[in-house]
């Protein structure tokens, strides 16, 4: 979310994926930056795993590289924040892995493209860019229930329209 | 049920990005440093390798 304050574009941010988990869990989202230029990391609880509500018993990892930038628009928020990359993860209540929706363009990395895998396995099936909704989204289908199943539906459908609104991308082109 | 925010200091992201090295991979975030930065995971296509390298708060560069 843009803002002329680099603090609020990042809490901004930080705001519309705390109100899709808040829908399933307790916890914090931790921050380690407002500086430009410099990459900095979201986190739900350390990136531990955090149990979902509903009779699944499911379990979520979270964590999200971010970049503060300076928007350089008169009519627009002077700052706002992009995702540069995540690890999401389900488990089932015995901690195996279901699924993992990974996006880490870093050095060294194999895979710089937006993927899953399934299980815990090495192969790397493409995926577009995944949201935090989207694994909530499936969680559900292994059990996970919202507190609020209206409230959810009202989260996720504002989230995905800031989402489709202001996303600076939604397919991956990789960079020669 | 609710989730909040807090901003971290340098020292607290250190500590998110060590315990995920020993609670993943068993070593502690500098020896994951020090082994990353020697390219000794460049082609481990372990997710817990980059599950950690993700968390790191220095030294990991974004392939632009």
């Amino acid at each position: 979310m843009a803002s002329n304050s680099r603090d609020k574009a990042v809490k901004g941010f930080s705001t519309t994926i705390q109100r899709a988990l808040s829908c399933f869990a307790t916890g914090k989202v931790f921050g380690d930056t407002y500086d430009l230029g410099v990459i900095g990391r979201l986190s739900l609880n350390g990136a531990k795993k955090v149990q979902l509500r509903g009779p699944g018993r499911l379990r979520i990892s979270l964590s999200i590289l971010y970049e503060v930038l300076q928007v350089g628009d008169p009519l627009r928020p002077e700052f706002d924040v992009s995702t540069r990359g995540y690890m999401h993860h389900l488990y089932s209540s015995a901690g195996d892995e279901l699924i993992g929706y990974h996006w880490h363009p870093i050095d060294n990395s194999h895979a710089t493209w937006p993927h899953l895998h399934v299980t815990g396995g090495k192969n790397h099936y493409p995926s577009g860019r995944i949201l935090v909704e989207d694994v909530l989204q499936l969680a559900m289908e292994y059990g996970a229930t919202p507190t609020d199943p209206k409230a959810w539906r009202r989260v996720s459908k504002a989230n995905r329209e800031r989402f489709a609104s202001e996303a600076t991308w939604h397919s991956y082109v990789p960079s020669d | 049920m609710s989730v909040t925010f807090k901003k971290i200091t340098p020292e607290e992201s250190w500590k998110v990005y060590d315990g995920a090295a020993r609670r993943l991979l068993r070593i502690s975030g500098e020896e994951f440093s020090r082994r990353w930065d020697a390219g000794e995971y460049k082609h481990s296509a372990e997710t817990t390798v980059m599950q950690v390298a993700m968390l790191r708060p220095d030294g990991v560069q974004l392939a632009r």
